[in-house]
Order: C-alpha cells, then sequence, then structure tokens
C-alpha cells in the first residue's frame, strides 16, 4: 500500500464521513459547510451557503469564519479525499463535530442536490478589492454582494461627492447620482468629485467622469433633474439604499416619505457651519426597525430659522466627514454588518473634535411610519417648507 | 449642567457649550433666556410647545416632556434640523 492510501485509510478510520444528502441535512439543521477546493474550482459551482476556504487558508481564517467550536462543520472537495485532510486538521484546532463528505462535489452533483455557481471575482477584481477580500467581515461573498448592489445618491455635492467616490472605490455595483445643477466654482472647497476645468458643466457629468476613471467596471446612472412627487418613485425603483446628501429640506422630506414608502433605507446626513448629523432612517427594517426623519422633525424650520450653507458657510472638510459615514453606513447596510445608525444620530461638532451619540425615539402615532398607518400620500413639499415659524 | 446650542442658535450664545441652572428641563430653558434673551422662543412656541424642527436630549436620550426632573450633572443636547448637504 501507497503511504497516500495509508495515510487516507487511516483518516477515514478517525474522521466521519457523511453522504451529500446527509451533509444537506445537517447544513439545515445549522452546521457550516464548508467548500475547501480551489477558487477555481468553486467558481464551476458549490453547495448554496457553502463557505468558501480553500485548504491554503483553512487553518488561517477558519477562526474568524467559525468562531464557535462546538458548531458542525462539513468538509467538502472534489472527490472527499481532500476534505478529508481538511478535517483532521479542523478537528485538531479543536472542533468537536467535523465531518467529510464522502464523494465530495462530484457525487453532490450525481445525487441531484442544488448547485449554486457562484459570483466570480476575475483577476483585475481581486486585486483592486484584495483589503476588503481578506476580511472575513467582507470576503468574497460580501464583495459579490457589494459589485451586485445598487445605492442611489440625492445629490452630488458635498455630501454626495466623498460618499460617491468611496462607494465607487468599494466597488458597489451600480451607483444613481441624482442632481440637476451645474458646477459652480465656490462648490471646489469641498465637493470633490468635480474639477475647476469642469466648471458650468453638470454636476452628474462631472461626477460621472471622475467616478469611472477611479472604477470603469462600477455603472453610473446619472439623473439630471429635480426630485419631485412626480418622478421620485420611479428613480428610486430598485435602489437598495437612498443615501440623502440633498441640500434642501423640501428634497429631504420628499425623499423621506418616498424611502417610508418603498421600504428602503435613508442614510441621512446634514451639515452647517462647524457641525454635521448623520443617522439611517428605516422604519421597515426587518428586526429593530427606527424611526423616520418625520419621527423626529415632524416639520421644518422655518426659512428664516434655517439659513442654508450659501448663506452661512461650511467648513469645506466637513461634508467630506460626514459623507464617508454616510458612505460606511451605506457599506454596512449593504453587507449587513456591525450596528447600523438605525434609531441613534452621530453629532459632530468638528470645532471641539468631538460626536455625541443621540438615541432616536419613533413616533408611533407619526403620519407617514406610525403604527397602523397606510402612506398618506406626497404633499406640496416647496409649500410644506415655506411655511413661516409657527 | 452644560448645555450644547445647536449651530443655528450659536449667535445667541456665542458657544456650542453653556452653563444653565435649573431643576427641569423647562427651568434650564428658562435660565438660558435668562442669560441669552430671545433664544427660548426659537425652541419652545407660544402655546409652550417644543418647536417640531428642535429636539432635547438628556444624557444622550430624546425627551420631549419639559417637566423632565434634571441633575447639574446631567448634560443636555438641543438639536435642530439642518438642511446643509
Amino acid at each position: 500500500m501507497k503511504a497516500r492510501e495509508r495515510l487516507v485509510a487511516e483518516l477515514r478510520m478517525r474522521i466521519p464521513e457523511i453522504s451529500p444528502k446527509e451533509a444537506l441535512a445537517l447544513q439545515a439543521r445549522g452546521a457550516t459547510l464548508i467548500d475547501v477546493r480551489e477558487s477555481d474550482e468553486i467558481a464551476q459551482g458549490t453547495a448554496p451557503g457553502a463557505l468558501a476556504l480553500g485548504r491554503g487558508f483553512l487553518e488561517l481564517r477558519i477562526e474568524e469564519a467559525v468562531p464557535d467550536l462546538g458548531r458542525a462543520i462539513v468538509a467538502m472537495c472534489g472527490t472527499g479525499l481532500r476534505s478529508l485532510f481538511a478535517a483532521e486538521n479542523l478537528t485538531r484546532l479543536g472542533y468537536e463535530s467535523v465531518y467529510s463528505m464522502a464523494g465530495g462535489f462530484a457525487r453532490w452533483k450525481v445525487d441531484g442536490l442544488p448547485v449554486e455557481v457562484p459570483f466570480a471575482l476575475g483577476g483585475p477584481a481581486r486585486e483592486r478589492y484584495a483589503r476588503h477580500l481578506m476580511m472575513p467581515e467582507v470576503g468574497e461573498a460580501g464583495q459579490t454582494k457589494l459589485l451586485r448592489s445598487k445605492v442611489l445618491l440625492v445629490g452630488a455635492g458635498g455630501l454626495g461627492s466623498p460618499a460617491a467616490y468611496y462607494l465607487t472605490a468599494a466597488g458597489v455595483g451600480t451607483l444613481g447620482l441624482v442632481d440637476h445643477d451645474v458646477v459652480e466654482r465656490s462648490n471646489l472647497q469641498r465637493q470633490i468629485l468635480h474639477t475647476d476645468a469642469r466648471v458650468g458643466t453638470s454636476k452628474v457629468a462631472s461626477a460621472r467622469q471622475t467616478l469611472e476613471a477611479l472604477n470603469p467596471t462600477v455603472k453610473i446612472v446619472g439623473y439630471e433633474t429635480r426630485l419631485s412627487s412626480a418622478n421620485i418613485e420611479q428613480v428610486l425603483a430598485g435602489y437598495d439604499v437612498v443615501v440623502d446628501g440633498s441640500d434642501n429640506f423640501p428634497t429631504r422630506y420628499l425623499v423621506n416619505d418616498a424611502c417610508v414608502k418603498m421600504g428602503v433605507p435613508n442614510v441621512h446626513g446634514a451639515v452647517y457651519r462647524f457641525e454635521g448629523q448623520v443617522s439611517v432612517f428605516w422604519p421597515a427594517r426587518p428586526q429593530r426597525s427606527g424611526p423616520c426623519y418625520r419621527c423626529l422633525f415632524p416639520e421644518p424650520p422655518s426659512p428664516e430659522d434655517a439659513p442654508s450653507c450659501a448663506e452661512v458657510g461650511v467648513l469645506g472638510v466637513l461634508p467630506g466627514v460626514i459623507g464617508l459615514l454616510q458612505a460606511t453606513e451605506t457599506i454596512k447596510l449593504l453587507l449587513g454588518i456591525g450596528d447600523p445608525l438605525v434609531g441613534r444620530m452621530l453629532y459632530y461638532d468638528a470645532l471641539r473634535g468631538s460626536f455625541s451619540e443621540l438615541a432616536l425615539e419613533r413616533d408611533p402615532a407619526c403620519r407617514y411610519c406610525g403604527d397602523g398607518r397606510s402612506f398618506p400620500g406626497y404633499i406640496d413639499y416647496e409649500r410644506f417648507c415655506a411655511r413661516p415659524a409657527e | 449642567m452644560n448645555v450644547l446650542i445647536p449651530a443655528p442658535l450659536r449667535s445667541y450664545t456665542g458657544h456650542r457649550r453653556v452653563e444653565a441652572v435649573g431643576s427641569s428641563l423647562a427651568e434650564v430653558l428658562t435660565d438660558l433666556d435668562r442669560q441669552f434673551p430671545g433664544i427660548r422662543f426659537r425652541m419652545i412656541n407660544e402655546q409652550e410647545r417644543m418647536r417640531p424642527h428642535i429636539r432635547f436630549f438628556v444624557n444622550g436620550a430624546q425627551t420631549f416632556d419639559l417637566s423632565l426632573p434634571l441633575r447639574s450633572t446631567d448634560e443636555v443636547v438641543i438639536v435642530q434640523a439642518l438642511s446643509g448637504g
């Protein structure tokens, strides 16, 4: 008997083997199925929900992927040999309930079990997103989620610029940009998507040029229009997350109302001189839902109580800080990781160099997201926001 | 106690962080108005209700109760809706 055969025979004495059908049943009961094949093999197809963890990095990354040593693990490979070696090493690491899937993925297919062809990252994408891929919280599955995600940015200005720039860098697959303005020289102190040479051109066209230069694989969809009750649902349709970087109250209330109606998370950011606010308004969140913008501010200030940045100024880097917090929250929502700012607001004071975390209350009687309420319809937002103070 | 004033009302106080005294939120707002005349009306209307674009937080928790008892060690954060982007 060759040494290899002898070793495999010894492993079979120690490692319990189960059939693909038994592996599928175990997976349904909470076991982790780990595909230990090479990435080019996995790209041809794998078991749905299997964790792709090739043998080269198995021992180094398994503890981050499966921290619970008591959790059942089924190792699978092509024919059921490499999975024996993988299972042996997992047992040595301390995992208490490790199985090898007999016959491997070849038998899985013969048995007619479900097969999923994973979205394969090509070589350039692997290189571009290498720092994401090495983190288990993102990894290949997370990066694939980002590449399949669609984010709508309302405003390509102070907040929209940094948010769009980093979301493009992160590989969000489709970015919608809504802005009807043209680039002005006074924008360039903070709106970093635009350039001096593009003063006078549309912000959407200027933003597209910058973003496509950074990451040509991201699809940029431009909307050179002012959002209104008539077009907002058409624009929002299909987007996973909306980032509100608008610069006026009528748009903020319109975006809120549409997001509430369509169940889409609204990543809110707003700035004034040296201060900024960030929150995620998402009453439709499946677990631990939070308030909408109207729960917090049922009505806007009168125009005289709320001068705009054009009237009072804003520190150029401030929307950079707030816009990147919005981008961060967006990525967390898309990946389903961490604790999003749902029901919380971060209030940043640049001069003090401090953040305040504020717990926001949902209003059960809110006209738009309150308990048992049906959507009351869009309103005349310009009129709503032009009312004098009570 | 410390009270943090939102930027749009900073013209009254000159500072974000100011000191005020009172055993309830209402008393603190009255003391603020004594120090910075006119600021209370920007937050509380004629019907003695919080204006809908102004919100109050005590030690990070939102409150709608002007009679909420406060201690001198509490921190009040006042937030105003901002539109800038």
